[in-house]
C-alpha cells in the first residue's frame, strides 16, 4: 500500500519543479521559497479549519508538536544552505550532490531508530542516488 | 565553499525525515503535515518581515506568484502522500524511493518543454528503476 503513496508523491513532486522553474524567471530564489512556504502554511491552516482538525492540533502532545517543528526547521535550514550552495557553485554540481540526502536519512534511521539495514538496501540507495545524480 | 553548504544541506534534509518518522508514531499524518507546514509558513513570514522584504514580495509579478501557488499546492499534495507512506513504512525505504521524483521532472521536461534526452539520462532511468526494485 505504501508504494501507491510513494508513487503519488513522486509524480506530484516531479511536476512541482516545472512550475518553480517558470516562476523563478523573475523572482529571487530565496523569496520564492518564502512565498512557497507561506502558501503551504496558509493552505494547511485552511485544511485544518475546513476538516475540523484544529481541535486535534490543539490537543496534540507538546512533544509531537516540537518534533514536527524541529523537522520543519531542519528542512528550512537545508533550503537556506541549498540556495547558498547554488549561489556559490554550479547547479549541475550542487543539485545532484544535495540529492544524496536519503543516504544520510537511512544511516540515521539505522543507527538511532533501529530500522533494518541490509546490503541490498545499501545497493538500492546507491543506485537511486547515482541515477538521480546522472539525470540532473 | 559550496561543498560546506552542500554538506549542511544533506545533513539537515537527511535529519528532517527522522524527526517526522518519530512524531508520526503517535500523530495522524495529515495533522502532522498541517503542523509542519504552518510552522514553515510562520517561520518564512517572520524571515520576510525581519529582512524587510515585504515590499519586494508584494511587487512580484502576479503570473510568477501564480506559478509558485500552483507549485506549492502540487507539492503539498505530494507531501500528504509522502506522510501517509512514512506512517506506514520505514523511513529508510520511503525517503530514497521518493527521491526519484526528478525522473518525473525530466520526463515532463523532455515531453512538454522539449529538453533533449540522452544515453546518460537513459542510464539514470535504469539505475533509478533498479534501485526501486531492490528496495521492495
Amino acid at each position: 500500500m505504501e508504494w501507491i503513496f510513494i508513487g503519488c508523491t513522486v509524480i506530484l513532486w516531479g511536476i512541482s519543479p516545472v512550475f518553480d522553474k517558470m516562476a523563478l524567471k523573475a523572482i529571487d530564489p530565496v523569496l520564492a521559497v518564502a512565498i512557497r512556504m507561506m502558501t503551504s502554511g496558509t493552505l494547511m491552516f485552511a485544511f485544518a479549519v475546513i476538516f475540523k482538525k484544529t481541535e486535534v492540533i490543539k490537543k496534540l502532545p507538546l512533544k509531537s508538536v516540537l518534533i514536527f517543528m524541529a523537522a520543519s526547521s531542519f528542512s528550512l535550514l537545508g533550503f537556506v544552505f541549498y540556495f547558498k550552495a547554488l549561489s556559490a557553485g554550479f547547479a549541475s554540481k550542487v543539485v545532484p550532490a544535495a540529492a544524496a540526502y536519503p543516504l544520510f536519512t537511512s544511516i540515521i534511521a539505522f543507527l538511532f531508530m533501529r530500522e533494518s539495514f541490509s546490503i541490498k538496501k545499501l545497493v538500492a540507495i546507491i543506485f537511486i542516488v547515482a541515477g538521480v545524480a546522472l539525470i540532473k | 565553499m559550496e561543498w560546506i553548504y552542500i554538506g549542511l544541506t544533506i545533513f539537515f534534509w537527511g535529519l528532517a525525515p527522522v524527526f517526522d518518522k518519530i512524531a508520526l508514531k503517535t500523530v495522524d499524518s495529515s495533522v502532522g503535515l498541517a503542523v509542519r507546514m504552518m510552522w514553515s509558513g510562520v517561520a518564512m513570514a517572520v524571515f520576510v518581515l525581519a529582512a524587510g522584504k515585504t515590499e519586494t514580495v508584494i511587487n512580484f509579478p502576479f503570473k510568477n506568484i501564480s506559478f509558485l501557488f500552483v507549485s506549492a499546492s502540487v507539492s503539498l499534495l505530494g507531501y500528504m502522500f509522502y506522510f501517509k507512506a512514512l506512517s506506514k513504512a520505514n523511513a529508510s525505504k520511503v525517503v530514497p524511493a521518493v527521491a526519484t521524483f526528478p525522473l518525473i521532472t525530466a520526463v515532463i521536461a523532455f515531453c512538454i518543454m522539449g529538453e533533449p534526452f540522452s544515453v546518460q539520462k537513459l542510464s539514470a532511468v535504469i539505475l533509478i528503476v533498479s534501485g526501486i526494485f531492490l528496495l521492495h
